[in-house]
């Protein structure tokens, strides 16, 4: 009697697991790298969002008489040559170059999926034409692309933005394509053509899901890599505009005064360090917890 | 009143190295609730019949002739047409069921999704269906199994799953391309077993394609037995496989004899490069000037000059 009360109390609250979604939050709390990345990307992202609370001045805000001060408690982080508060500039930069990156970090890895999907999936004519444009955009180093685009279209916040994406999702249609070839190969895409399913059901509810994994890491990588070619093109003067606090133009602006006032250029650089850091550390994790191969030898 | 009705189907692909004719002039009919089952040895063109219905063959090939079904020609269907009928009509099971299902989503999700497919019922009322559809296909604690993975399933169970995925629609015609060959042996007959009792509860038909003459014999009462695209010998499973006519037949049936295996010599020819004659003469032990010389008609359901005479 006891043993059946004890059964039917086991079944009557069924453990429902997702075990994935489980595996890989035990994995991310084991993980140092992730958890060092995603603590430093929540931060980063809190300072952006509440930057007017945190920066003690207006960022563009010129004190006269206050040029090229050291740290202080007024000015954290000390003043440029024009008087603007270091500290308060780096914050309102965080909002920039995390716009920056999101913005074009999505709409590469969405373009360059989607084109990787269709490319891989239609085969024949399709993909022999949108490879090569890929092969023609690889030719180029990318940096040096953006720079060019960047500079026909003008300078400007939108506008780096937009050569960045032009020259970034080459990577992920590649990596896509060949994900699709391997997959579309497999078995349960011709079972599920067999059961009826369409071309783009096929697509995007089969294929698509088994390509994601290898695209989440390199969006995360890619997140610091477009903070160091924005900062990069903000360097050469192709960023937001003056007076916007962008880190790599900050860095410019600072390069005259390297030996007088190093301040102006060792706070912007660290931020950039900082931030680039915690996306590949956020990137290399992901990596790990996604790539079954990696995981086995973990576990052994 | 045939369900499905072949008639002259001829199947070529174009390759590089030239036209390859894989099929030529195949003829069959399914009537309803009847299962027929084609065997022959590997290479005979059996998946071919199956994914020329299916109308899933690579681009490369090229087809004529008709396949009647219900009294549409799915050779000059629309794409769209045809897409209706794969998976709610006729139904398939294929040999590979761990690489058929998508390792990236519970075993539940793709019953329910075929079910979902159908129309049958709404999205909440999905996951009933197709644990109702595992119950009925001899999976054991569905509720708990509906949210598992393929790899946490045996083989024969994940043939269980696609069979229930087929079955989601009630199909009137189930092709079962060599459903048992990848499971052993005990789990091979329980899987026929199942197959056999959801035909006769469902009224389907069933087109069987194996070279497991045991399978065929348990499950089907017709049988064509196919030879380099060809059918060779056709008829009732209990007659052929009791007094075969055709040599190859014989041989077939011999090479599992009970006193020990007896391979049949020789192979099946390159289908480039096949025979003059009737094809199987080379490896025929009656063989005689006149099958060397010229190909024989199917009679009777047999092709051999020489069947009145052994």
């Amino acid at each position: 009697m006891s043993g059946r009360i004890q059964t039917s109390k086991m079944f009557q609250k069924p453990i429902v697991m997702k075990p994935y979604a489980l595996e890989l939050l035990n994995f991310i709390k084991g993980n140092c790298r992730v958890m060092v990345g995603c603590g430093l990307i929540f931060f980063l992202f809190l300072i952006a969002v509440s930057a007017p609370l945190i920066a003690p001045n207006d960022p563009i805000e010129q004190h006269r008489g206050h040029y090229l001060q050291p740290p202080s408690w007024q000015y954290p982080f000390g003043t440029d040559d024009l008087g603007r508060c270091i500290f308060s500039r780096l914050v309102y930069g965080t909002q920039i170059s995390l716009l920056i990156s999101v913005m074009v970090v999505g709409v590469t890895a969405i373009i360059g999926t989607s084109i990787g999907l269709i490319s891989g999936f239609a085969g024949g004519a399709v993909d022999e034409v949108l490879m090569r444009i890929v092969d023609i955009l690889l030719a180029f180093p990318g940096l040096i692309l953006a720079l060019v685009i960047a500079g026909l279209l003008g300078p400007g916040l939108f506008n780096v933005m937009l050569a960045l994406a032009i020259v970034g999702w080459t990577g992920y249609a590649r990596v896509v394509r060949g994900c699709v070839l391997a997959e579309k190969e497999k078995g349960f895409v011709e079972a599920t053509r067999a059961l009826g399913g369409s071309k783009y059901y096929i697509m995007f509810r089969h294929i698509m899901p088994e390509v994601l994994a290898p695209v989440i890491v390199m969006a995360a990588l890619g997140m610091g890599g477009t903070i160091l070619s924005a900062s990069a093109l903000g360097f050469l003067g192709l960023g937001s505009q003056p007076p916007a606090p962008e880190w790599g133009s900050m860095l410019n602006e600072g390069r005259t005064f390297l030996q007088l006032a190093p301040y102006c250029t060792i706070f912007p650089g660290l931020a950039i360090m900082l931030t680039v850091l915690a996306f590949n550390f956020l990137g290399d994790g992901l990596r790990d917890v996604m790539d079954p191969w990696k995981k086995k030898r973990l576990e052994i | 009143m045939n369900l499905l009705h072949i008639n002259d189907l001829h199947v070529n692909f174009s390759t590089k190295a030239g036209q390859v004719r894989v099929l030529s002039g195949f003829c069959l009919d399914i009537e309803k609730g009847s299962s027929i089952c084609l065997v022959g040895e590997s290479g005979c063109g059996k998946t071919i019949v199956a994914l020329s219905i299916m109308r899933l063959l690579p681009e490369n090939a090229q087809v004529s002739g008709e396949i009647q079904f219900k009294d549409r020609d799915l050779l000059i269907l629309e794409k769209e047409e045809i897409r209706q009928i794969r998976g709610h009509e006729i139904s398939m099971i294929f040999e590979q069921p761990a690489s058929c299902l998508n390792p990236v989503f519970t075993v539940g999700d793709q019953i329910a999704e075929s079910v979902r497919a159908n129309g049958l019922c709404k999205k909440n009322e999905a996951r009933d269906a197709a644990i109702e559809l595992m119950r009925l296909t001899g999976i054991p604690s569905p509720k708990k199994r509906f949210d598992q993975y393929p790899h946490e399933f045996s083989g024969g169970m994940l043939q269980r799953v696609m069979i229930s995925i087929a079955m989601a629609s009630k199909p009137a015609l189930l092709i079962a391309d060599e459903p048992t060959t990848s499971l052993d042996v005990t789990v091979q007959a329980q899987i026929v077993e199942l197959i056999k009792d959801l035909i006769t509860k469902f009224g389907m038909s069933l087109l069987l394609i194996t070279h497991d003459l045991g399978v065929a014999a348990e499950l089907c009462r017709d049988v064509a037995v196919m030879y380099a695209g060809e059918i060779v010998e056709s008829g009732c499973l209990n007659e052929v496989f009791r007094h075969p006519k055709h040599p190859y037949t014989k041989a077939l049936l011999r090479a599992i004899s009970d006193d020990g295996l007896r391979p049949i010599k020789g192979s099946v020819p390159e289908l480039t490069n096949l025979p003059e004659g009737c094809w199987f003469h080379p490896r025929c032990p009656f063989a005689e000037d006149q099958c060397r010389l010229s190909k024989p008609e199917l009679k009777n359901g047999i092709r051999c000059h020489l069947w009145k005479k052994n």
